[in-house]
């Protein structure tokens, strides 16, 4: 799902797409979903959309 | 006919803003330009005779009997037909016209039955009525001439009967059929004393007839009758109240005998509907009485062990405690629920409540998730608010009308005939659709472009129409100037000005020829006044959401938004989704859409509620069945909805309620999901309940008992007991109540209450100080968010592709006489005209797979199989196949896929790849009525 998001962000700068996830995650994902995203991203780093990555870092900041 | 006789004036009103003074039998009188002789003298509160006119209808001067006599003018004119001049004096009741309407009279009794005792319109006939009101004494021409006295009755209609014998030929069935219907299904064929009314010389079952009733409420005698009212007599008493099939909401007088109804007849005040009627509101209420009902509470303790009754309070405390000891073991966030699209705003109201305070999570959410939810999505990114911009009556200023991905004279059948209506007036239409709908090419209907698209490219086709604007010098500069946030304008222009978002550029993926695009693309932004008409062949995409803006971002552009005859309008399908939205029914919003991240809001509700309330998120409906699967969720209260059959991916659905420990249900019926219940509490049809339906234009209707709840209780009650059973108090001492608190929480419905609704029938939300009669068009001085923000909306297509294996698209959607998932109209006489979902498979595509019409075929995806009748049609296109998903039996989601919209879940219902194979076989234990489990021991 974050991947999804991440990739309709076709046409946005990075910046823009990292601004877009981190606020659909907060908006709309439970923390649970956010904590286990986070918990994947840390064990598997390179398999998610590094824009994603830098939304869950900033959502964990 | 009607119990309730509203006032009718006989010719429509006239919208001319001049007026002219006339004298009617003395009476001075002042109408607007163009109004009648007849309706000027109803206006003076004098009633001119009269059988062939109604106000519903044009004039059309056949039956002679509203002759008046007009100083300065020859002869005895027809009063209907007469346009009022300044200064006109008028004579109603003369002895010439008198004696000339006798006259009338005597060759219609002539010629028609005399057992008006044991007619079924005994006291409620028009025919009868005029005789009384002319003073006819005698019929000199005695009965044994000529007549039509054994002309035969047809029946065929499940639901009224056409008695010719009593037919005196005044056409107003016919030109209801044409006028307000829009079908043409009916005409007079012969001449003169042949003359008959004649549905295209077939039954009117076998007809084009789609049993509106439109024709029934238009008969002046018995010749046309519900078969209800021949059955059981007339009504004695009324109630009004709003239809709870589609997301139109008629409003809609229910005439009782006691507490027995005996028919539905649609109200001329409705604000929805004005008086029209489809068949499912008009006729198929008889799934409220049905004997599947369940009326009692039932409990088990595994879905394995058949069902026992219990009592409420065993239902509830056995409810209350499951939920409590799940949550000991599992946590606050191992329950949630799901709020009904069907129920009341007051009954979604307490559901969510009860959710978010009693059960302490934000794990909430509601059928529109499958739906429209990128619908409350897109609008309010770009325009602020979840809903749509106008009113129905709006179609009637449009120029150009978009459809896309709807199909109103199916789904919103009242509305497709007001859409119809201003078609045939003149109004040019694109329609956006791989199949090819109603409104593309009927009775003096024909779409000026229909662009066929492949399944899963809306974003490519409307991006390239904002090309076409961009790029041809079609963008309205002046509106956009005003009205729309410049950064997020010249960020869309820059992106939908580059070559790949070309007509050109995207015909190959489209299917879209591109000069036909950029035709419609330049009609579209010509208007003068343009809309758009939606419905879930936009949203039910991976990229719904994206749709959404990409229509609001081609509006904008275009202007078209803030006034009559344009806008975006979703067409919510089901009678109170928008409402349950409203509501507070998702996981991330309290009522009137406000994060619940919001600490302002949160305490307002906290107060008021005196509970701590979740400032995050709660689980989609998605997102809870995933972590049912996981093992994380179990418990799950579902307020009248059937996931099990509605939601896409059967599979997973079931797995996951098999999965929960308790799964309580609430509803009318043992649906699919109650087959993995361990609570089920009964509902209450639309007909027991007292409450508010909100429609797909924003409209608040009041929903009146017509009978005492069959179970007891009303369901909101129910919802408060189980709240304090939890350890939450919740009581209301009524309904009007829990909208009182809507209104106190909720800045959209701060001035709405029903003590309004009953004075002024209906309101528009926003309905505030500011807007104390409601809003019917949104927008109109500025956006709601401010400015409105364009979007970028590029297209990613669907990761669902077709391959060798399944080389075929599978979509879905709605037919006229069935309704989402079949509980109501299956069990009503509609099955009459479509007993099981069907598989529309194009001739070539047939062809090539041996496949004949009507036979069984096998419909694959890798997701799972299912079995339907082909029918074998040149309205889909080559590669695509449609079903509808009304039958459980038919299985239309053991082959949808787990894919849905990036930003919302709302599933990928309309583009599934799949491969159709003949099979012997049709499905096991073919039935057309849902399954219903024993309930005893």
């Amino acid at each position: 799902m974050a991947g999804q998001i991440a990739t309709n962000c076709v046409g946005l700068t990075d910046e823009q797409a990292v601004a877009r996830i981190t606020e659909h995650l907060r908006s709309f994902w439970t923390p649970a979903m956010i904590d286990e995203l986070s918990d994947f991203d840390r064990e598997h780093p390179g398999d998610l959309d590094p824009r994603v990555s830098t939304a869950l870092s900033r959502l964990a900041a | 006919m009607t119990l309730l006789h509203e006032p009718d004036y006989g010719t429509p009103a006239s919208t001319s803003p001049e007026s002219i003074d006339v004298v009617v039998d003395g009476i001075p009188v002042s109408v607007p330009v163009g109004t009648s002789v007849m309706r000027a003298a109803a206006e003076a509160g004098v009633g001119v005779p009269k059988l062939c006119a109604t106000d519903s209808l044009q004039p059309f001067g056949s039956c002679r009997l509203c002759l008046v006599e007009i100083d300065g003018k020859k002869g005895t004119p027809a009063s209907c037909t007469t346009p009022c001049e300044p200064g006109m004096v008028v004579r109603t009741q003369t002895p010439r016209v008198e004696e000339l309407r006798r006259n009338v009279m005597e060759l219609y009794i002539s010629d028609h039955p005399l057992d008006c005792l044991t007619c079924p319109a005994n006291g409620d006939c028009e025919l009868q009525d005029m005789a009384g009101v002319v003073g006819l004494r005698e019929v000199r021409y005695g009965y044994e001439g000529e007549n039509h006295l054994d002309g035969p009755t047809d029946s065929s209609n499940p639901y009224f009967s056409f008695d010719e014998s009593k037919c005196i030929v005044c056409s107003r069935c016919v030109r209801a059929c044409d006028e307000i219907q829009g079908t043409l299904a009916l005409t007079i064929v012969g001449r003169g004393f042949d003359s008959k009314v004649s549905p295209g010389g077939r039954s009117f079952f076998d007809s084009e007839c789609v049993s509106c009733g439109a024709c029934v409420q238009a008969c002046p005698t018995a010749t046309l009758e519900e078969k209800s009212v021949i059955d059981l007599g007339m009504p004695t008493r009324t109630v009004q109240t709003t239809c709870a099939y589609c997301g139109v909401g008629c409003s809609f007088n229910a005439e009782l005998r006691g507490d027995e109804l005996v028919r539905m007849v649609p109200t001329k005040d409705g604000g929805a509907n004005e008086g029209h009627s489809c068949v499912k509101g008009r006729f198929a209420w008889g799934y409220a009485t049905h004997t599947d009902r369940v009326l009692t509470p039932l409990v088990r303790a595994s879905i394995d062990e058949p069902w026992r009754e219990a009592s409420w309070e065993e239902a509830i405390s056995y409810a209350a405690d499951r939920i409590r000891d799940i949550q000991s073991r599992h946590g606050v966030d191992s329950v949630g629920g799901i709020t009904s699209s069907r129920c009341t705003n007051e009954e979604v109201f307490v559901v969510q409540k009860m959710i978010r305070a009693a059960f302490g999570t934000n794990n909430v959410d509601t059928c529109a998730r499958v739906c429209h939810s990128p619908t409350g999505y897109g609008l309010k990114q770009t325009f602020g608010t979840s809903a749509g911009t106008q009113d129905f009556k709006s179609v009637a200023q449009a120029d150009v009308i978009m459809v896309i991905g709807a199909n109103p004279t199916d789904a919103h059948p009242v509305f497709g005939s007001r859409m119809k209506r201003r078609l045939r007036e003149g109004a040019r239409l694109i329609v956006v659709d791989p199949r090819r709908i109603d409104l593309v090419r009927s009775p003096h209907i024909e779409s000026d472009y229909h662009l066929q698209l492949q399944p899963g490219t809306n974003v490519a086709v409307v991006n390239a129409m904002g090309h076409v604007v961009a790029t041809e010098g079609l963008i309205h500069r002046d509106f956009v100037a005003d009205r729309c946030d410049p950064t997020t304008f010249a960020a869309w222009e820059e992106f939908i000005r580059q070559p790949e978002n070309s007509p050109e550029a995207v015909e190959a993926i489209t299917g879209v020829p591109a000069e036909e695009l950029r035709a419609a693309a330049r009609l579209y932004a010509a208007g003068p006044n343009a809309a758009i008409y939606y419905g879930l062949g936009v949203t039910e995409h991976s990229q719904g959401s994206t749709m959404v803006m990409a229509m609001a971002n081609l509006a904008m552009a275009t202007g078209n938004i803030g006034r009559d005859g344009v806008g975006v309008n979703p067409l919510r399908g089901q009678n109170n989704v928008q409402g349950s939205c409203d509501m507070g029914s998702f996981p991330h919003e309290f009522s009137g859409y406000r994060h619940v991240s919001d600490d302002a809001v949160r305490e307002q509700f906290e107060a008021l509620w005196g509970a701590e309330l979740r400032g995050d998120p709660g689980m989609r409906i998605p997102n809870m069945l995933d972590a049912a699967v996981m093992g994380e969720f179990k418990a799950l209260f579902v307020q009248g909805e059937d996931l099990a059959q509605s939601d896409p991916n059967t599979q997973h659905v079931q797995r996951a309620l098999e999965s929960m420990e308790l799964v309580i249900v609430q509803d009318l019926f043992l649906n699919e999901t109650a087959r993995y219940a361990h609570v089920f509490l009964p509902g209450t049809s639309f007909l027991e309940k007292d409450g508010t339906f909100t429609n797909a234009e924003r409209r608040i209707n009041r929903v009146r008992p017509v009978m005492a709840s069959k179970t007891g209780k009303q369901e909101w009650e129910v919802t408060c007991d189980l709240a304090t059973a939890l350890g939450y108090p919740m009581h209301y001492d009524s309904s009007s109540q829990i909208m009182d608190e809507i209104a106190g929480l909720t800045p959209t419905f701060a001035g709405v209450s029903f003590s309004l609704l009953d004075e002024v029938g209906s309101v528009q939300w926003p309905c505030n100080a500011e807007h104390p009669l409601g809003t019917p068009i949104m927008h109109v001085e500025g956006f709601v968010r401010g400015k409105g923000a364009f979007q970028v909306t590029p297209f990613v297509p669907t990761d669902e592709r077709t391959t060798r294996r399944y080389p075929l698209v599978l979509t879905t959607g709605r037919i006229l006489s069935q309704y989402n998932v079949g509980a109501q109209t299956r069990r009503t006489a509609n099955v009459a005209w479509h007993d099981e979902d069907v598989l529309d498979i194009h001739e070539s595509d047939a062809e090539a797979r041996g496949i004949a019409d009507g036979s069984w075929v096998t419909i694959a995806s890798r997701v799972g199989t299912t079995v339907m009748r082909a029918n074998v049609t040149d309205r889909v296109p080559p590669g695509v196949v449609y079903t509808t998903f009304h039958f459980p039996d038919s299985g239309a989601n053991v082959i949808t896929t787990e894919y849905s919209d990036w930003a919302t879940n709302c599933p990928e219902y309309k583009v599934t790849a799949v491969e159709v194979t003949p099979t012997l076989r049709g499905p096991e234990a073919s039935t057309v009525v849902a399954g219903a489990e024993s309930v005893h021991a």
